[in-house]
């Protein structure tokens, strides 16, 4: 679960905030964990955990004079781009190609980067047992799920990641954590 | 932040530093956007009095580290204190038109050399530190002799942790995202030719990217030696790199492609990868800059 800092993805306000750099920055050190750890639960490779998660931040930074904050928070809008981000690995992973190397033009990571990674998708271990027991669910309720549970995202902020209303969102999610709860009782 | 972090911020400034930092925020466009409303609301009369007063622009609620403020003869002010302030400075700048910028100078940037005078004044600010630094530098501009299609390009570094500026210096196109102190070798091979045995020769592509190799290792070595006898101080640390600053080579070089060479091997600031060779290992893609570098 997220930290304090983990929440600071929105501008503190009286903070100078003419540069969009500055605001970008804020973004980024308030989110990255966030958005490593939602691809550590997916991957076990550090080299693709750094490749997606340099993808995601370098389409945000293109994509960041669009961003519009009364649509949804960063973090929402961030996850949206991750989303994108692994879909379009998994599509070109099944087609052989590495597209996401491709694109980011992967650097590879040196010994301490890749030993802080490994520590990271060990740490989101439990993440990703969560995830592999809602195999079963529909991914809307799978994604849900991570979202709210695991990456600690209102769910007004994941209903915007997902491009679902607020109250579909809740009803999914709702109906996901009691087909959870009941296969967690069937196993005991 | 853990090295890898700190290591694709790094990336990030260097591939969009330049763009995002001309870029007003989403924070920012959406308080202009709510401006008009409520100045509509306020009297004239108050608009006008507002409109009299000296123009201080600074950052809105925050301890201002950087304010931009104009003069009666027309000129402006800028004002820093911190060397982060730079890109709100530059902000501010952009806001009111004037083609004028802060420019961040960084160990090993290959973007532009600052000139000698320029470099002996870093000097004198070294040699002051822990005496009587400024806490806040200033810098004087006027907009009226900035000559059509030209920057103001100012200098602006870090010794001893006071920020300097030092005398704005007039460029032409687009400002660069760094400057250096040490004179970058190009960043590709370009067509030669060279006097020998008394004949004007063209040097072939073999040579000439020989000569090239030779000044980037010249360039390495006094970016290293300047790293190391300035451990501590001067530019050395990256604290103000947050910006545009990073190690930006790219942003110049992209400007002046020329066509990639027939195989891959490093020249100045990049590793050129021909089109249909997949980024190799080690320095992949346009990342052969940290090498160069000395400032992370």
């Amino acid at each position: 679960m997220l930290g304090d800092s983990a929440r600071a993805d929105t501008a503190a306000p009286g903070r100078p905030s003419g540069s969009a750099l500055a605001e970008f920055e804020e973004i980024y050190r308030g989110n990255v964990d966030v958005v490593m750890a939602y691809f550590a639960r997916r991957c076990g490779e550090p080299q693709v955990v750094a490749d997606l998660t340099s993808e995601t931040f370098v389409r945000a930074a293109g994509a960041f004079g669009s961003f519009d904050p009364r649509k949804g928070s960063p973090r929402a809008w961030l996850f949206g781009i991750a989303a994108h981000v692994f879909a379009a690995h998994c599509a070109q992973t099944a087609n052989g190609r590495d597209a996401v190397a491709r694109l980011a033009q992967r650097r590879p990571l040196d010994v301490d980067e890749t030993e802080e990674l490994a520590a990271r998708i060990d740490a989101e271990r439990d993440g990703r047992d969560l995830i592999a027991r809602c195999a079963r669910l529909p991914e809307i309720e799978r994604a849900a799920v991570e979202l709210v549970d695991l990456a600690g995202l209102t769910p007004k902020e994941a209903a915007t990641a997902l491009g679902v209303s607020r109250v579909v969102l809740r009803k999914r999610l709702s109906r996901a954590r009691a087909r959870l709860r009941k296969e967690h009782q069937g196993d005991e | 932040m853990s090295k890898f972090e700190d290591r694709l911020w790094r990336d990030l400034v260097r591939r969009h530093g330049a763009d995002l930092a001309q870029m007003t925020g989403p924070s920012a466009r959406r308080a202009q956007r709510a401006r008009p409303r409520l100045l509509a609301g306020t009297s004239v009369a108050l608009a006008v009095a507002v409109a009299a007063m000296v123009l201080v622009l600074s950052a809105a609620s925050s301890p201002p580290a950087f304010a931009v403020s104009r003069n009666a003869d027309g000129t402006y002010t800028v004002t820093l204190q911190k060397l982060t302030a730079v890109h709100g400075a530059n902000a501010r700048l952009a806001a009111l038109g004037i083609r004028a910028r802060l420019v961040v100078v960084t160990q090993g940037c290959t973007v532009k050399t600052l000139p000698p005078a320029a470099v002996r004044a870093m000097a004198l600010a070294q040699n002051m530190v822990g005496k009587e630094a400024p806490q806040v530098a200033t810098a004087r501009l006027d907009p009226a002799k900035i000559p059509p299609g030209k920057w103001q390009v100012i200098p602006a570094y870090r010794v001893g942790g006071k920020v300097h500026v030092d005398k704005a210096h007039l460029i032409q196109g687009t400002t660069p995202a760094c400057i250096s102190t040490i004179v970058a070798p190009p960043c590709q091979v370009r067509p030669q030719t060279v006097l020998r045995n008394g004949h004007l020769t063209r040097l072939s592509f073999a040579e000439a990217r020989k000569r090239a190799e030779a000044a980037l290792a010249t360039f390495r070595a006094a970016v290293s030696r300047r790293h190391t006898t300035s451990t501590g101080s001067g530019n050395s640390g990256n604290s103000g790199n947050s910006g545009n600053s990073g190690n930006s080579g790219t942003t110049t070089s992209t400007g002046t492609q020329v066509p990639a060479p027939a195989a891959t091997w490093v020249v100045g600031c990049y590793v050129h990868v021909p089109p249909g060779h997949p980024p190799g290992a080690g320095n992949s893609g346009n990342s052969g800059n940290s090498g160069t570098s000395g400032n992370s």
